[in-house]
């Protein structure tokens, strides 16, 4: 075979070295002789009632292939219309499946036979109105040749499906058998999509009628050997989806490939490679998914073209590879119990090839790359099982939209119903413009059930957005309001309270008034208590100073005095002893000495006991020297005598009687020490002590009075001392009642205060509050309008999104007359008559971009015509990506 | 260019293809038709053998001159085609912004 295309056209010059043979169709009789064969084999050990119905099954069955030719002429659109054996002997392989558990009555054979026919040649068929005609003929053919079983159920207006699969007792069950209804098997495939979808990324199907025939018609394909599927459809029918979860309940692993900017026939030829080590050696199921858009060279077919055709891929190995394949399964061919030959090891490999790798290929049918295709490689028709995938019925559109739909929150049941309904509708409606475009322009627009899909999902996205923010805007109005209305409250209480506050203010004043008056009483009154302490602390002041100089004075006089003391005494300290003695025997002594000691006896009359006095106290004796001897007898007594008169005197011992007593003699010119000293030194020492003494006891008298008069100003001063003390203490006791007044009156001040300050917060807050609520109370009705408003928009919205999520996601390609006609002849006559609530007057645009967006674009360049506004409004909303057809940018 | 896509999905940059023809290479095809993975918050595109974290900002345009371009069902389901024609009435209009710039630039002030 040419290596770099599957068909092709010998060329006459070669074609002339050989003889040419056309192989026909085979007669009818052989046809019937070869298939009888295989079957009677498969059944002989079935019931003779099953046995009895092979033959008319293999009549019927030719009958049905011939019809089926006659009536589906290959064409230049329908190039894959082709029947042939391989057909004819699909369904009877499909008839083999048959097991004994499953096919117990021979009406269970007939409707496999029914259901592998229309497998085979009913899925092949590219629109619903083929579909129609087929089964019309096969109803027609059932009707006649097995009228016997009731089968009329499964064909005409609102057929039973009749579905025969792998799983219908369960998952893992391999027994080909038929589901007894379409709950049933509605069942089992959610049991797989959730195990599925618990295993895998998740995967949002929604398995419409339609959709679970699908994944039993591929499930069914790639379960048998050497099978591969077909499916043709437009994108976004879910071709890929459906073969994911049908690999899965094959319990296949789905591999691909993986496009890059550099993937070639190398990377296709390793993972190939990969395939085929994971499903000949390692003997796993693989369901290769191959799509149209993986097809970046034209190439990759020819691998894909021998994939299918016979399992093997001529240069895929090198010959070191094969070798290592070789040994690898080596072991299990010989537990086949086969020769481990070389070829037998390949032969097992690409027989496991065949068993376990299944592709399943993804084609859209429109334009002419698969028509090229499959003319290229005719494999790609011939050895697979075509499964066509036709337009989603509405009943498919509207129960996908209900499902995508249930978590949306609506008013009422009826816009539910009205909208799930407009899903359908508007695909319709958009899919017959888009004939007429193809028609009047030669525009080609394609609505797939992906952008079906997609219109679902832009609705949602749009719906929650839109009502969220008009949620969230009346909710601040309603805030607003609430706030507004309350602050009013807060006003009138402030007032309220503001009243109390200042009668309660005015009560404290009085009080701390009061307190203050008080005070201020008991402040007078010390304050002329503390001016009387004053005085009487002046005074006392005034008299100490007067009595510390009469003290001062006196002191002084005595001061001055000393010196004669000092003389007397110095006199004294002159005697001695023996001059005493020498007086004691003088007898006689001279006159001036006599004198001397009879001074002495008069000044110690009465204050040396020897002295004898007489009742006044005065010297009392005749004989002066004798008595005065006497006295000193002891001259050191006497000395002390003497040295302790002055003693005596200034303690007042001493009586004046004394002194006058020896004035005469003093006043005598010869009385003086130094006369007398010629006579005796002891008396002229006593003689100078004399005249000292007396001086002193002169100075001394002089200072009596001053003294007197320094007591009593003493006594005068502890008088004033002792009144101040008292005025001082009832000062202080003045104070301390004061200071009690204070305490009380700052507390009373402080309270008042406190009143004053709470007052001053409260009348500030009110003021506040009535700026607030007078600069907003003109908002308020405003706001009020608002809430009813938005309100009035929260009714609406979900019809206005509706039809802008519509307006985005359909529109697009059209100009501007069709999409007039799609959006306000259809879409908005279709709201109107379901009641869909919406705005007044449609304007998708409004609820797509606000002037201020629009003004924008039209600053940025945009031209301000409707069109273009229409597509900038499209570009920004839409959450698929864009693709601009602009020829004249 | 599936370079710089790749920067732009990572780091948020809108890309602009110009002047496509008929149809849309196969590299992109995962970006184009938002293949995008979950995997916990982060979202990720899957382009050649690389995983691409999509940022929230990237977005992606896709121009063609072609007047009347065939671009297939695929294509068309996963983008959204517009329309930029400019039809006669939409000539008219942009026309008479453009007059009324030129002859009466205090209206056009005002308009704008």
């Amino acid at each position: 075979m040419n290596p770099t295309a599957g068909s092709f056209i010998i060329n006459p010059r070669l074609q002339r070295h050989f003889f040419m043979m056309a192989i026909g169709f085979p007669e009818q009789s052989s046809l019937s002789t070869i298939y009888s064969a295989y079957l009677n084999k498969h059944f002989s050990k079935f019931k003779g009632t099953i046995q009895e119905q092979i033959g008319p099954i293999i009549k019927g069955t030719l009958q049905l292939h011939a019809e089926v030719e006659r009536s589906f002429r290959k064409t230049a659109q329908n190039f894959h219309y082709e029947f042939n054996v391989r057909h004819l002997t699909n369904v009877f392989q499909g008839l083999l499946q048959a097991k004994q558990e499953a096919i117990v009555e021979p009406d269970n054979l007939v409707k496999l036979w029914v259901h592998e026919a229309e497998r085979i040649y009913g899925d092949r068929l590219v629109n619903s109105a083929h579909l129609a005609t087929f089964k019309g003929l096969a109803a027609e053919l059932v009707s006649k040749s097995f009228s016997r079983f009731n089968l009329k159920k499964y064909f005409g207006a609102n057929a039973e499906p009749l579905i025969f699969a792998q799983f219908v007792g369960g998952l893992d069950d391999r027994l080909y058998d038929q589901f007894a209804n379409a709950e049933a098997l509605a069942a089992r495939l959610a049991e797989a999509l959730r195990e599925y979808n618990d295993t895998n990324a998740v995967m949002d199907l929604v398995l419409f009628e339609d959709a679970m025939k699908h994944v039993c018609k591929i499930s069914r394909i790639i379960s048998a050997d050497q099978g591969h599927a077909l499916l043709v459809g437009v994108g976004g029918s879910g071709k890929q989806s459906l073969t994911r979860l049908s690999s899965f309940i094959c319990a296949y692993t789905t591999a691909g490939i993986m496009i890059s900017s550099t993937y070639g026939m190398g990377d296709l030829k390793t993972d190939l490679q990969n395939f085929f080590m994971k499903c000949g050696v390692k003997d796993e199921g693989i369901c290769f998914l191959f799509t149209e858009g993986q097809i970046t060279n034209e190439r990759f077919l020819v691998y894909i073209n021998d994939l299918l055709s016979s399992g093997e891929i001529a240069d895929l190995f090198q010959a070191e590879d094969v070798d290592g394949i070789v040994n690898n399964v080596r072991p299990a061919v010989k537990s086949e119990g086969l020769l481990d030959s070389k070829d037998n090891c390949w032969k097992f490999f690409i027989d496991r090839i065949k068993k376990n790798l299944h592709m399943s290929l993804c084609f859209s049918p429109v334009g002419d790359a698969f028509r090229n295709r499959a003319k290229k490689f005719p494999a790609l028709i011939n050895c697979t099982v075509i499964d066509w995938f036709h337009a989603w019925p509405e009943e498919a559109l509207l129960s996908v939209a209900a499902k995508f739909l249930v978590d949306v929150e609506m008013a009422s049941d009826e816009i539910r119903t009205g909208i799930e309904q407009f899903m359908p509708y508007s695909f319709k409606v958009v899919g017959q413009f888009s004939d007429m475009i193809m028609d009047q322009e030669r525009r080609a627009v394609y609505t797939t059930p992906k952008s079906f899909l997609e219109l679902i999902k832009l609705f949602k996205v749009m719906q929650s957005k839109k009502e969220g923010d008009l949620i969230a805007s009346k909710e601040k109005y309603e805030t607003g309001v609430i706030k507004l209305t309350e602050t009013g409250e807060v006003v009138a209480k402030l007032e309220d309270e503001l009243k109390i506050f200042s009668v309660e203010v005015e009560a404290k004043k009085k009080t701390a008034d009061e307190q203050a008056e008080i005070v201020g009483g008991e402040k007078a009154k010390v304050e002329a208590q503390n001016a009387v302490a004053e005085d009487e602390a002046a005074k006392c002041f005034k008299i100490k100073v007067e009595v510390e100089a009469q003290m001062a004075s006196v002191q002084g006089d005595l001061d001055a005095a000393l010196p004669l003391v000092e003389k007397a005494m110095a006199a004294l300290a002159g005697l001695k002893i023996d001059d005493f003695r020498m007086l004691k025997a003088l007898n006689n002594p001279p006159g001036d000495v006599k004198d001397t000691f009879t001074c002495v006896l008069h000044l110690l009359a009465k204050v040396d006991p020897g002295v004898p006095v007489d009742a006044r106290g005065r010297l009392k004796t005749e004989k002066p020297w004798p008595t005065a001897l006497s006295l000193m007898k002891d001259p050191k007594a006497f000395l002390e005598t003497l040295n302790g008169y002055k003693e005596k005197i200034d303690t007042d011992q001493v009586p004046d009687s004394n002194f006058k007593a020896i004035r005469p003699t003093l006043s005598l010119e010869t009385f003086t020490p130094e006369n007398i000293a010629t006579k005796s030194a002891a008396a002229a020492g006593v003689c100078d002590w004399i005249c000292n003494i007396t001086s002193y006891y002169d100075v001394f008298i002089s200072v009596e009075p001053k003294k007197l008069a320094v007591a009593s100003a003493k006594e005068t001063l502890a008088a004033a001392n002792n009144k101040k003390a008292e005025v001082d203490a009832l000062v202080a006791d003045l104070n301390a009642k004061l200071q009690v007044l204070l305490d009380q009156f700052s507390v009373v001040m402080k309270e008042k205060n406190d009143a004053l300050a709470a007052a001053e917060k409260c009348e500030k807050k009110m003021n506040l509050a009535q700026r607030l609520v007078g600069a907003l109370g003109s908002e308020l009705d405003r706001w009020q309008q608002s809430i009813i408003d938005l309100g009035e928009d929260l009714k609406v919205i979900i019809g206005d999104v509706l039809l802008a999520s519509a307006f985005v996601s359909y529109v697009g390609p059209f100009n501007k007359s069709f999409r007039d006609k799609i959006i306000y002849e259809n879409f908005v006559e279709f709201f109107k008559v379901n009641n869909i609530p919406m705005s007044p007057v449609a304007n998708p645009l409004g609820i797509l971009a606000d002037e201020a967006t629009v003004a924008g674009w039209n600053t940025f360049g945009l031209p301000p015509d409707q069109v273009s506004t229409e597509n900038g409004a499209i570009l920004t909303n839409s959450e698929r990506y864009s693709l601009i057809i602009d020829p004249q940018l | 260019m599936p370079k710089d896509i790749e920067f732009s999905v990572e780091n948020g940059n809108p890309v602009l293809i110009e002047n496509m023809g008929n149809g849309i290479d196969a590299v992109i095809q995962p970006v184009y038709s938002r293949a995008v993975i979950k995997k916990g918050k982060t979202k990720y595109i899957k382009m050649g053998d690389k995983e691409l974290t999509l940022h929230p900002n990237f977005n992606l345009f896709l121009h063609t001159k072609l007047s009347n371009p065939h671009y297939p069902p695929e294509i068309q389901a996963e983008c959204t085609l517009i329309n930029f024609t400019v039809t006669e009435a939409g000539l008219e209009d942009q026309l008479l912004s453009l007059v009324v710039k030129k002859e009466r630039p205090d209206l056009a002030a005002m308009k704008e």
